[in-house]
């Protein structure tokens, strides 16, 4: 269920330019704010933009934006949380110490403070998502490393001299695939609410590019007027949060049967 | 001096046909008004002043905050003419222009009771002059004898000030300086009293305990939540004819627009999303209220590059253009079409000014005079915004019919600013110009001087010795009518050499509850003092119902016409809602009926 | 500044605000003011950081207090009926209700509520503080209530399946006890122990909804100040309520494992 509504939505991105009848930033001044219909299927916003076709491409740029970030987080959190699970003593004190001190800072302020450093724009918007989800990341790796580290085969490899790199990458890294999944799909999710977030204070992907969240958010001007400027895009955001949710729940009950929900 | 602005509203009768004349008592009427004293006035600000000290206003909204409070010397009313203020009249000024003698009223005095004095001007001149002060504002007093050296720390004395006797006032120039008593009005030439200044030892904390002489009183202010007044009952010119004010600090438009449907503002500023929809809306399309910014947006032209150095490109560019198909589609009666740089209504602007008409086979022409026969690329640069994209785009596909390839470059507000400024060098930007008075001297000086290119003002880098020495002389000639005639002939002789494709002048919406009287906008930040605003116990609230219910509308409002009155203070927010809106101050018809019927009282249960 | 601010004007003010110095110069600077106590003055009102951080903080605080609340009682009713329902097989409704109320951002949860109650309804203010009644809490409150307690209400059916499956709630069971008995003696007893550690982390993503919900309600409270300062690029202040916002977090999570400690002998303190 989750798969199929994520499938969908990946797809409908990446194929966006094939599908969209309309350029997304094309304005047909002369019909703005048009309702749903025949011509435009989700209607036109304030300059006569065709919805559907700014959601197909705000889908690439939500979901692109998302997967760098996680992409960033998972590379440093997988990173770091080896390292820590691992060789324990002082690494794992000192990773685990600026872990938990990142952690301290609520991560969307985080993340504001950060795009309000780098100013926003695109890049920001995923530099500060990517690394405010990095610590999660390096704890959950970190838990699965040390339980992992006095497994036999583990022992067995250390004993027949293969380099610590490569029984890191060869033999830990796979082993964490599972909770690296179920990590993965939960940051995804909230990557996009948090790009709504940012949208919302204004510190999101800027115009006229057409993420779901700054599309959400120029609409609200008009929810009276024409509330489908805000109705489309909170679906697609909803959907896609759902998608990730379900995804995440289905693959934990999968990989990993005895699982809480807990983070 | 005298008269300024023509009155603005004459310019927007011509924007909307469809004005506000609908409602009784639309017109301030001073006689009636006298019978209704109470209330309390309610409006949203988008964010809180960041200071009430006059030396530290920056912004507009922290002028308009702070006109309510403080007096100068003079001041302009809500017709836009220059009045005097804390002067009894207009200043005597001596025959070589440099002096000007204030004659002070009597017996005006700060909200702690003591009374205004000369020494008071001196004092709070000196005070945002001052190098210690930090003021951004210092430049407005800078035109007086020896403020310059004084503001850099070169001289203690600052002989352009001086109290002659308990009230009277004399400013002496450095050189004649025709628009010196506007800048007078501008809140950096609002008196204070030294003893609540130094009465903080931090001296940041005055900007948020002003005391000043004017018609409302701060009375509490919970930063990032609302300011509140009560009316000055001895204020020099009579007590407003309301009791309180309260400016709620409401970021979101959309809650804001939540809280004036529900009757819990009196005013909402419209965006243009609002303006779409309360127009088409019968119940509320007349109660809009059109008012003129002082600005103006135009595309600039870098004159200092190529090919923008040569006439004909920038002809050809503006030949180019129809700006009227696109203001029309994009801005539809929120905009004067510009063909200079100076608004309608102000003194100086030229109806006559002709425009370039639209016409491809001329801006080809002249490409091809100027050696670009197949055209050349450039760039608009522009904040990123939709709202300017939805002007520079239509631009773009009409300069691509005679052949010019343009490339929108949208950046960040700072990287914007910094890329048209001193560093930067840029093909073309559209850009906005915000005047800090009405007078047209703060158009065109800034705007092409030489002197001003760059961040300065002139970011078209426009250079003309003409225009120059007409400016210099413009700002040193008294007579106005000739002044005038001599900023028309700038604005001519400028914008026959195009260094922009001037686009239009702004005007915007406000919309008024049914009982809201007497309040007349102005583009003057600080001409609003809120004096002459009142509240008509008869008039009736607006109901509201949610969107789809419109098909009620005639039989309701036909109901609301028989329906008792309901007065706005009796109960309405009441007590209940806003605690600031007592019922016993405000106005009560006799005989009144206490009760609201569901769905139109503004009762809250 | 205007267009018109002096370079004297602009020199003395950089001056004036140690914007001259390299970066890790201004950063020592202010982490040693910081260390003493001293979180510099506002860019734009000229003010303490501290001042308005401490006239900020009695809202943030209602409000949080508030919605924690709410969003704790109707976590926990709503995931233990779920977790029983689930387990009697009845419950399957509950699951994805809680799915899609996670997936919905905080803010359109807050405008549905403001329209509804205070538009159509007129129960509530719409927005802003007034009086500083408890009436202006009830929407935000509200809003940022529900939104918490999604994830509390997953934590707790999370907590209270897994101590369902137990041994000894099969032998409270086969001993013949009433299942409300063992439901909330047995099992809900020992299901909160967990979800009381889990109560700590919800702090943090409160004070994210807060900064939310002020920002759309117009609460004047620490989340709005950051808002604030941070449209007026007001450095000082967005680093302050950075830094109350750590430190508050910090604290509650020390609070909480000291309490666990204290509840749980068999866990030390590290």
């Amino acid at each position: 269920m989750g798969l199929l509504l994520i499938a969908g939505m990946a797809l409908g991105a990446v194929l966006a330019p094939a599908l969209v009848p309309h350029p997304p930033d094309r304005m047909h001044l002369d019909r703005p704010l048009a309702p749903p219909g025949p011509e435009h299927l989700f209607g036109t916003d304030y300059f006569g933009r065709d919805v559907l076709s700014r959601i197909l491409h705000g889908g690439r740029i939500t979901l692109g934006v998302a997967v760098g970030a996680q992409a960033l987080a998972l590379s440093l959190g997988v990173t770091l949380g080896l390292l820590a699970g691992y060789h324990g003593r002082w690494v794992d004190l000192i990773i685990m110490r600026v872990v938990e001190l990142w952690l301290c800072f609520p991560d969307l302020l985080m993340a504001v403070g950060l795009a309000v450093a780098l100013g926003p724009g695109v890049p920001s918007v995923f530099l500060a998502l990517g690394l405010v989800g990095w610590p999660g990341v390096a704890r959950l790796v970190r838990g699965e490393a040390l339980s992992l580290r006095e497994r036999e085969f583990l022992e067995a490899a250390r004993a027949a001299g293969v380099p610590t790199s490569r029984l890191l990458r060869g033999h830990l890294l796979p082993n964490c695939l599972p909770a690296m999944a179920v990590a993965f799909t939960g940051g995804m999710a909230a990557c996009v609410m948090a790009e709504a977030s940012l949208s919302f204070l204004g510190l999101g992907v800027q115009p006229p590019m057409p993420s779901w969240g700054a599309m959400l958010n120029q609409g609200r001007p008009y929810l009276h007027h024409a509330p489908h400027l805000v109705v489309f895009p909170g679906l697609a955001i909803a959907a896609c949060v759902l998608g990730f949710n379900l995804l995440g729940d289905g693959l934990r009950d999968i990989l990993d049967p005895r699982s809480h929900e807990f983070r | 001096m005298g008269r300024r602005l023509v009155v603005i509203g004459l310019a927007i009768a011509a924007v909307s046909a469809a004005g506000c004349g609908h409602l009784p008592g639309r017109q301030p009427d001073p006689d009636q008004a006298a019978g209704f004293r109470g209330g309390a006035w309610r409006e949203a600000w988008s964010r809180s002043p960041a200071s009430l000290d006059p030396a530290h206003l920056v912004t507009l909204l922290d002028a308009a905050a702070a006109t309510l409070i403080y007096n100068g010397l003079v001041r302009f009313d809500l017709q836009g003419r220059l009045v005097p203020d804390l002067a009894a009249r207009m200043p005597e000024r001596s025959a070589d222009g440099l002096t000007y003698r204030f004659e002070l009223r009597r017996n005006v005095r700060f909200h702690n009771g003591r009374e205004l004095t000369a020494a008071d001007v001196v004092y709070s001149f000196r005070r945002v002059l001052d190098p210690a002060t930090l003021s951004p504002r210092a430049w407005v007093l800078e035109p007086l004898a020896g403020a310059a050296a004084f503001r850099r720390g070169e001289r203690d004395d600052l002989p352009g000030v001086r109290a002659d006797g308990r009230y009277r006032v004399v400013l002496t120039l450095e050189r004649p300086l025709a628009h010196f008593l506007s800048l007078l009005a501008m809140p950096a030439g609002f008196v204070v009293d030294r003893a609540e200044v130094e009465r903080h030892q931090d001296p940041a904390d005055y900007g948020f305990h002003p005391v000043g002489t004017g018609p409302w009183v701060l009375a509490g202010w919970l930063p990032g939540a609302y300011l509140r007044f009560h009316a000055n009952l001895d204020y020099f010119e009579g007590r407003p004819h309301l009791d309180r004010l309260e400016y709620r600090v409401i970021e979101d438009g959309a809650t804001a627009r939540a809280e004036f449907v529900a009757g819990n503002l009196d005013r909402l500023r419209l965006t243009p999303g609002d303006s779409r929809r309360f127009r088409e809306d019968l119940r509320w399309r007349d109660a809009m209220v059109p008012a003129m910014d002082l600005a103006v947006y135009y595309l600039a032209l870098n004159c200092e590059k190529p090919p923008f150095t040569d006439l004909r490109v920038r002809k050809a560019i503006n030949h180019a253009i129809d700006r009227e198909a696109i203001l029309k589609a994009v801005l539809p009666d929120r905009h004067v079409p510009a063909n200079g740089s100076i608004p309608p209504g102000l003194e100086g602007h030229d109806p006559a000014l002709a425009g370039w008409t639209q016409d491809p086979d001329l801006a080809r022409r002249l490409l091809a005079e100027a050696g670009f026969p197949r055209g050349f690329r450039m760039e608009i640069l522009q904040t990123a915004s939709p709202g300017a994209l939805a002007i520079t785009e239509p631009i773009q596909s009409m300069l691509a019919q005679v052949g010019i390839k343009a490339r929108i470059v949208q950046l960040e507000t700072a990287a914007f600013f910094s890329a048209v400024g001193d560093q930067g060098n840029p093909d073309a930007f559209f850009i906005s110009w915000w005047a800090d008075i009405p007078d047209p001297e703060n158009f065109l000086y800034p705007l092409f001087h030489s002197k001003n290119r760059g961040a300065g003002g002139n970011r078209s880098r426009f250079a003309d010795p003409v225009v120059d020495r007409l400016l210099e002389t413009a700002r040193a000639t008294m007579d106005r009518a000739e002044r005038v005639a001599m900023y028309q002939a700038v604005e001519r002789s400028v914008f026959r050499q195009a260094p922009w494709v001037p686009l239009y002048f702004p005007v915007n919406y406000s919309i008024h509850q049914p009982w809201v009287r007497g309040y007349i906008s102005s583009p003057v930040a600080t001409a609003q003092k809120m004096t002459g605003v009142w509240f008509d116990p008869e008039a009736t609230p607006r109901p509201f119902r949610p969107r789809g219910n419109r098909r009620e509308t005639a039989s309701e409002d036909a109901q609301l016409s028989d329906t008792p009155v309901v007065t706005h203070g009796s109960h309405a927010p009441g007590g209940k809602h806003a605690d600031f809106h007592h019922a016993s101050r405000c106005p009560r018809r006799p005989g009144g009926v206490a009760g609201g019927r569901a769905g139109f009282s503004r009762t809250h249960r | 500044m205007g267009e018109r601010a002096s370079p004297e004007l602009i020199d003395s003010i950089r001056r004036e605000l140690g914007l001259d110095d390299p970066i890790h110069v201004r950063y020592l600077r202010w982490l040693g003011r910081t260390l003493r106590g001293d979180l510099g003055r506002s860019w734009a009102t000229r003010r303490p950081v501290l001042e308005s951080l401490v006239s900020r903080f009695p809202v943030t605080l209602r409000l949080t207090v508030l919605a924690f609340t709410l969003s704790t009682v109707l976590g926990v009713a709503v995931g233990v009926t779920a977790a029983v329902r689930e387990v009697s097989g009845s419950g399957y409704l509950v699951r994805p209700l809680l799915l899609v109320g996670q997936s919905l951002p905080v803010v359109y949860l807050g405008l549905l509520l403001m329209y509804v109650f205070g538009v159509w309804l007129r129960l509530t203010p719409i927005s802003g503080i007034g009086d500083g009644g408890l009436r202006y809490f009830a929407l935000p409150a509200a809003t940022l209530g529900l939104y918490g307690s999604v994830y509390k209400a997953r934590m707790t059916r999370a907590a209270m399946l897994e101590v369902l499956r137990q041994d000894y709630i099969r032998t409270a069971r086969a001993k013949g006890l009433a299942e409300r008995v063992v439901v909330y003696r047995h099992a809900l007893k020992n299901a909160m122990v967990t979800v009381v550690t889990v109560l700590g982390t919800g702090l943090s993503a409160l004070l994210v909804g807060s900064v939310l919900t002020e920002t759309l309600f117009g609460l004047p409270g620490i989340g709005k100040l950051q808002v604030e300062a941070v449209w007026a690029r007001d450095y000082p202040v967005v680093m302050g309520c950075l830094l109350f916002e750590a430190a508050t977090v910090s604290g509650v999570n020390l609070a909480m494992d000291v309490a666990y400690a204290w509840a749980n002998p068999r866990i030390r303190l590290a």
